[in-house]
């Protein structure tokens, strides 16, 4: 066998330009895929991370009924809001906060906006999406009767921290509206956040008579799995039928979608790819055996086995294949690697585009270390195309004719 | 160039891969810019006949109005206007109203938008998309909600609906009004946020008998995404004809989303080719290099005999550009021709999850593919240059050959 992966090697080497040129082929195929998926997957984990940081939480505790209809008349009673907050002390959270979430109208002196009015705990919520730390302007709430805004949304409505804006909503009581006073502007990356106003929880309870909240938010510390984390606080709540945990699918249901999407979407990708690449090395295969018609014939002649002569040719493209692949898994790597570090722009389309759907405006690459996995479909494609020609030449091949032809 | 072909014709197998090589980017690229034509014209269509029409009048804000459309207290002026410019085949006067909406202890923020049944239904088919009830007339007083607000709201046909105006320029109105149908609209979030009522109806909610908030116009000759120049006549025209405190806004600027996608679309489209075209031109390179090899010692006899170094040059380039050229030509025919057969059988339907992800961004669920003669000839045009330029760096190696010495080269 090494004398078998020594012949191949210095048969390559024999054409050094040849074989660079090939191997040329199979690295930049084996790049393009690499970068590919990196990129995919590196924006649905941005995505993810975005919504989980900002947005939502590592999951969510909810009545079972407001997944269907989420209304205030679903939401969490004092007494559920207890019951699971008690059900999940026995976790590791890194922070849990009750939310009241509700559609509201804003309307400042100038204009008018529907917003999602968010009640959250003020201490509580810095440890599960740290809304502080998105503070552009003014300060974070201190007090009742205080609201954030986007900065778009204060921009929309031409409101200036210190200045009061009136939220009207519906509640148990009909529509009810009160003055708040904007204390801060926040600028998140999401755009689906631009449409949320932040107000304290009590301020809202009393304003729309709900007495609970409609969510617990729930953030997990870092390095916790989620699937796991979710799967055990549904253990840990499932004496209470009538409420419900949902994961991050549950809350983003297009997400599953996108993702199984993006990734089939890259299939005939490869496909064509490793074709391409495939053909590129087939053809110098092919045309290096013809050349070598003679020297074949010579090595049968001397007892070399049809099947040996088969594996060289075969080896000599794997080697290629490897090389390719190895030249184009690394520079594929250290590209993503960069993307994944500082991360690639996309504010401007996804503002406009993506934002219903809750995608991030800046998309870091991801770095998995199975990419090199669907990479590899360029080298398997590479040595079955430039295989097959030679398996059947070296078949067929009469030492004496050969000799003779060459 | 008979030399040329004769040797291509002598490698058969070699000349098929390599034309293979070349079809496939082409093929490609041609059906990925069919997908994204249709999206286009999808798209296009869409917000063009239910939402924004071609382009459409409004008044200049003169301060922010949060999410609201400036009002117009009364568009006659520009309604006179508006009938100098001929190019305008058809327009409607529409009031767009933030308000609150609630049923019982149910309550969403929506817009209430105010039309002329008569003159939207032809262009928009809201008619031909009520899925309970029925659709608006002048005068009746009801008004048409969304499926995903009859959903939020548990609204059925016959229910009562109270509607809390809300222009920050109007003055507060409030009307108790049935629903008398239900719609489906194209995206999903006109369907949560839209609620058709009859023009006179919302001007109950601005308190005015004048009001409008934009004059909806679609311009003679505009089809599609492609006819943005004979749009762009038109809306010069008519904004040279309009009074003061008037501006126009075409379909464009109204939804900036498809400006954007449209925009985001070719560099996408362009990488991609980029990378198969560079694949395929590696792989003719690595070919035509081979069978420069192959040649060393007769195209060294060809030299020896005096054929010029040029020759030598322009016969290899022939033999690369006739690969190149069949397989270009080869690669559209088959793209273009598995466009028309998908069309031929009505697209390429989705189902589940990704028609409803399909319908949230307000694209049918049917894929179409459309193509394009520009992008067909450009793509296949620019293949072909790549497969020739990716030659010439063999064929000036042979053109460089020493006749003596290649006649003595043995492999």
């Amino acid at each position: 066998m090494t004398g078998m992966v020594r012949m191949a090697w210095r048969n390559l080497w024999r054409h050094p330009q040849r074989t660079l040129l090939m191997t040329g082929i199979v690295a930049f195929g084996s790049l393009v895929i690499l970068i590919l998926f990196g990129v995919t997957d590196g924006f649905v984990g941005s995505m993810t991370a975005a919504q989980v940081a900002e947005n939502q939480g590592s999951f969510q505790v909810r009545t079972a009924a407001y997944a269907d209809d989420p209304v205030l008349e679903n939401a969490l009673s004092p007494e559920q809001l207890t019951a699971a907050q008690a059900a999940l002390t026995g976790m590791r959270l890194a922070g849990i906060a009750p939310r009241l979430e509700v559609g509201a109208m804003l309307r400042s002196a100038y204009g008018t906006d529907g917003v999602a009015l968010r009640g959250v705990d003020p201490i509580a919520e810095k440890s599960v999406t740290h809304p502080d730390e998105m503070i552009a302007d003014g300060r974070y709430l201190m007090g009742s009767g205080e609201i954030l805004l986007s900065s778009v949304l204060a921009e929309e409505l031409d409101v200036r921290i210190g200045e009061r804006i009136v939220v009207v909503v519906g509640g148990s009581a009909g529509v009810k509206s009160q003055a708040f006073v904007t204390v801060g502007l926040f600028r998140p990356t999401i755009v689906e956040m631009e449409r949320v106003a932040i107000a304290p929880l009590d301020t809202l309870r009393k304003l729309t008579g709900i007495e609970g909240a409609t969510t617990l938010a729930v953030s997990l510390p870092g390095g916790t799995a989620a699937g796991r984390a979710v799967a055990e606080a549904r253990r840990l709540l499932a004496a209470h039928p009538d409420i419900a945990v949902a994961d991050y699918f549950d809350l983003n249901p297009l997400a599953r979608v996108m993702i199984s999407g993006s990734t089939i979407k890259l299939i005939p990708f490869v496909i064509m790819i490793s074709l391409l690449a495939g053909f590129g090395v087939a053809n110098t295969t092919f045309y290096s055996v013809l050349e070598r018609t003679r020297e074949f014939g010579v090595m049968t002649a001397v007892g070399m086995s049809r099947k040996t002569l088969a594996g060289v040719v075969l080896l000599e493209s794997a080697l290629v294949g490897a090389m390719g692949f190895l030249v184009g898994g690394g520079i594929g790597y250290a590209g993503l690697l960069y993307l994944g570090r500082d991360g690639i722009d996309f504010s401007s389309f996804v503002r406009d585009v993506g934002g219903s759907l809750g995608m991030p405006t800046v998309i870091y690459a991801a770095t998995s270390g199975w990419y090199w996995v669907a990479a590899f479909s360029v080298v398997v494609f590479t040595v079955i195309a430039a295989a097959w020609y030679p398996a059947r030449r070296a078949n067929q091949l009469e030492p004496v004719t050969a000799i003779r032809e060459g | 160039m008979k030399v040329a072909l004769r040797h291509l014709v002598r490698n058969r197998r070699r000349t098929l891969l390599t034309l293979l090589a070349v079809l496939i980017p082409v093929y490609f690229l041609v059906f990925m810019f069919g997908f994204a034509n249709a999206n286009l014209r999808d798209m296009f269509e869409t917000a063009t006949r239910f939402d924004t029409g071609h382009a459409q009048i409004r008044a200049v804000p003169t301060k922010a109005t949060g999410s609201a459309i400036p009002l117009m207290r009364d568009p006659s002026d520009a309604l006179a206007a508006l009938a100098e410019v001929k190019e305008i085949e058809w327009w409607t006067v529409r009031l767009d109203l933030p308000a609150m909406a609630s049923v019982g202890e149910r309550s969403r923020t929506i817009y209430v938008r105010g039309i002329v049944p008569e003159e939207v239904d032809p262009v928009s088919g809201l008619a031909d998309r009520i899925v309970a009830g029925e659709s608006l007339a002048t005068g009746t007083g009801g008004v048409v909600v969304g499926e995903e607000l009859a959903l939020l709201l548990k609204l059925e046909v016959g229910d009562e609906i109270v509607l809390l105006g809300a222009h920050p320029e109007a003055a507060l109105g409030a009307i108790r009004a049935p629903v008398v149908g239900v719609y489906r609209a194209p995206e999903a979030a006109l369907g949560r946020t839209v609620i058709y009522a009859d023009l006179s109806t919302a001007r109950q909610l601005a308190r005015s008998e004048t009001a409008a908030t934009a004059i909806v116009l679609r311009v003679a000759g505009v089809t599609g995404p492609g006819d943005q120049t004979a749009l762009d006549r038109a809306v010069n025209d008519l904004r040279a004809n309009l009074p003061a405190g008037y501006e126009v806004q075409d379909w464009l600027e109204l939804v900036p989303m498809v400006a954007t996608y449209m925009g985001i679309l070719t560099p996408a489209l362009l990488i991609v080719g980029a990378i198969f075209f560079a694949l395929g031109g590696l792989v003719v390179l690595n070919t035509i290099y081979l069978s420069v090899l192959e040649r060393t010692r007769e195209l060294g006899l060809i030299l020896a005999l005096g054929a010029a170094r040029r020759r030598v040059v322009r016969m290899i380039l022939a033999e690369a550009g006739a690969i190149a050229v069949a397989g270009a030509v080869g690669g559209a025919v088959t793209g273009v021709g598995l466009i028309l057969v998908v069309e031929a059988f009505g697209g390429i339907p989705l189902w589940g999850a990704a028609a409803q992800m399909m319908r949230e961004i307000g694209m049918s669920p049917v894929l179409h593919l459309s193509a394009n003669f520009v992008q067909v000839a450009l793509s296949t045009a620019s293949m072909t240059a790549v497969a020739v330029l990716a030659a010439w760096w063999p064929a000036r190696r042979a053109s460089r050959l020493e006749p003596m010495e290649a006649m003595r080269y043995v492999e």
